[in-house]
């Protein structure tokens, strides 16, 4: 997330958390595909991308979400480097059964992943536009 | 006398009642120093909706930031609560719009 | 303000997409598999050996500028057919003496294929390039909503 967003009085924290979230679904859905096209190459393991608890992390904090590095009152919280970055984990999924050839990928699972992803996705974006509407309805004084 | 409460980027609930009180008391010719004292009815209606309007739209973004946040995945909760505030701060923006007007017209009235 | 991610659409399109060649190639050498079941001659001499596709993950290819490329962009793979290869399996032995390539102990020397197998690849490869062109549309999908954003 960009400090130069939350300088800026037109758009607030909640953007930035809509924003950010656009980001990190994008590179979840990148993810799955390299999953779904790799679901029968020889001892590929299956990779996950999980960012939910950190961007929540992130919003349950009542103060700004980005922490400068000069701040003395700089406050731990999971998921947030030092710097005040978020931090998505990419990961190895965990699985109870390997393929003969050691690949470890379900496809079910992935484009079900995938689905989801992309509708949150979508519904995202479609707040996002309605927030800017308003802004641009006050800035044309209602006419 | 302008209201300051509305610029073009934003919009500050509590100046905007405190610049609606005073408009509608220079119209009106009475000095409306409390709260509790010659209150017009049309300055309740209007603080409860400025309130009312304030609330939706917070509610709205904690509404958004949780579906993008994966925290809740009940997509028409939040276009409902993003609708609402919608049509509320259209409203809002409305009122404005007559409030101001009808200041101006007073203004022009010839006593 | 520097663009954070050096991925994206077009590089997920070119992960979806190889998938897609990988399948395709496969489907090709399932066919000729099926269609050469029963292949006693062939011009290297001897029954036709089934034949199977090798895959391997490499990196995907596209990047915008290598100098912003994090850690993320080199762990997603793309998929890349290293080759067709011959089945090792020795011939199968069928008893024929009416067969014209019958040896002296009347057995034939038949392909080392089993269309069983060779129809649940297939079905394999189906799923998976409906799979691939499933994640396309996806990706197209977004691409399509993120470019409306700001659309009044």
């Amino acid at each position: 997330m960009r400090a130069a967003v939350l300088e800026n009085q037109i758009f607030n924290k909640a953007d930035a958390v809509l924003e950010e979230s656009l980001n990190l679904r994008m590179q979840r859905h990148m993810v799955n595909l390299s999953n779904v096209t790799n679901s029968m190459t020889p001892g590929y393991r299956a990779l996950g991308f999980d960012f939910e608890k950190q961007l929540q992390s992130a919003i349950g904090n009542s103060e700004q979400m980005m922490m400068k590095t000069t701040d003395p009152k700089h406050i731990r919280t999971p998921g947030i480097s030092a710097d005040g970055v978020l931090k998505p984990d990419m990961f190895v999924k965990p699985t109870e059964s390997i393929g003969s050839d050691g690949n470890t990928v379900d496809v079910d699972k992935e484009m079900t992943e995938m689905a989801a992803n992309q509708i949150i996705y979508r519904a995202t974006i479609e707040v996002l536009n309605r927030q800017l509407g308003m802004l641009r309805y006050g800035i044309n004084g209602g006419r | 006398m302008a209201i300051k409460g509305i610029t073009p980027t934003s919009i500050d609930f509590e100046k905007l009642t405190q610049d609606l009180k005073r408009a509608s008391a220079e119209v009106s010719g009475k000095e409306d120093k409390s709260t509790s004292a010659g209150k017009s009815e049309f300055l309740d209606l209007l603080e409860k909706g400025i309130k009312e309007v304030n609330t939706s739209a917070l509610e709205a973004e904690k509404s958004s930031m949780d579906l993008a946040s994966g925290k809740s995945s009940n997509i028409h909760e939040t276009m409902l609560a993003v609708t609402k505030a919608e049509l509320g701060f259209n409203m809002m923006v409305q009122m404005r719009n007559k409030v101001i007007e009808a200041y101006q017209e007073v203004m022009r009235m010839q006593v | 303000m520097a663009l954070r991610q050096t991925g994206g659409i077009l590089e997920g399109l070119e992960i979806s997409s190889s998938g897609l060649s990988a399948e395709r190639i496969r489907m090709n050498v399932i066919s000729s598999n099926l269609a050469n079941a029963n292949t006693t001659r062939t011009e290297e001499g001897g029954p036709y050996k089934r034949k199977d596709v090798v895959f391997s993950a490499r990196s995907s290819g596209v990047s915008f500028d290598n100098l912003m490329r994090l850690a993320f962009d080199n762990n997603l793979k793309a998929v890349n057919v290293d080759g067709i290869v011959e089945d090792k399996k020795p011939a199968k032995m069928v008893f024929n003496p009416n067969h014209p390539d019958a040896n002296d102990q009347g057995y034939v020397a038949m392909p080392n294929i089993s269309v069983m197998e060779e129809m649940v690849n297939m079905i394999t490869a189906n799923r998976n390039f409906e799979s691939d062109t499933q994640a396309i549309q996806a990706t197209k999908s977004m691409a399509t909503t993120a470019i409306s954003i700001g659309r009044s």
